[in-house]
């Protein structure tokens, strides 16, 4: 089974209640993380608060290189325009990575701030559509011009 | 209706160029994959830098682990004609 896009329901659901202070505007604490092909991907829609720890480590990209980036550019934001709400950041570079088979799927964005009720909990996975091997290369993730995860108000 | 939307990005690989390839196979060789290396042209460029603690992008361009070496000394490739030669310092960990 291959990873998909989605966002993590029960992530929304404790922030809103008071049970994470989850801060997407943080310019320190919003991580990427690069993961691979996974098996078994954390489901969307449960009642459980899904985290970073919960990809398991192999599910997670290997090789050579720093493959967790900050969104630590000033653009790292939540906006609400022309209704929609969107959370947006500056394009994420992963510089001089050789990755390990089976390389690059997508991306887990995930604040790694909060310890409790549930340590590092994941916003969103974003599937990139193919898989991206590479050897000493730069990696850039160019965000869409709607955002990284935006939720029509209307 | 409300919905989330997670749009795909672009996905952007650079992989080095065929001439960071060809030095970095050489300055492996050199260096056994050890040590790090400032390598200069002929022409005065600067390639690539490796300096711990401050470790830069030229560490990575010649994937070499400076962790049991202090600092580089002073690294060299001169090209001559279609061969290269290279001359490393490296000052080991005591």
């Amino acid at each position: 089974m291959a990873i998909a896009s989605g966002a993590f329901g029960q992530t929304f659901v404790d922030s809103f209640d008071g049970g994470h202070a989850v801060d997407l505007s943080s310019e320190t604490n919003i991580k990427a993380g690069l993961i691979e092909d996974i098996a078994s991907p954390p489901a969307f829609d449960t009642t459980t608060l899904h985290g970073w720890g919960d990809i398991t480590g192999s599910d997670k990209v290997s090789g050579t290189g720093t493959f967790t980036g900050t969104l630590t550019t000033t653009t790292v934001d939540v906006t609400t325009t022309a209704n929609y709400w969107t959370f947006d950041a500056a394009d994420e570079v992963y510089s001089t990575l050789t990755t390990d088979a089976p390389h690059i799927e997508g991306v887990a964005i995930y604040d790694d701030a909060p310890t409790t009720p549930k340590a590092d909990p994941m916003l969103c996975i974003v599937d990139f559509g193919a898989n991206f091997p590479i050897t000493a290369g730069d990696f850039t993730i160019a965000w869409a011009a709607t955002g990284i995860l935006r939720i029509s108000l209307t | 209706m409300a919905k989330i939307q997670i749009p795909r990005p672009t996905i952007i690989v650079q992989e080095q160029t065929n001439e960071k390839r060809r030095l970095t196979h050489i300055v492996n060789e050199v260096t056994g994959h050890k040590g790090g290396v400032k390598i200069e042209h002929a022409d005065g460029r600067v390639s690539g830098i490796a300096t711990p603690p401050t470790v830069t992008r030229g560490f990575d361009v010649v994937g070499i682990d400076m962790s049991e070496y202090k600092k580089v000394q002073y690294g060299r490739l001169r090209e001559i004609g279609h061969s290269h030669e290279a001359a490393l310092l490296l000052l080991p960990k005591r």
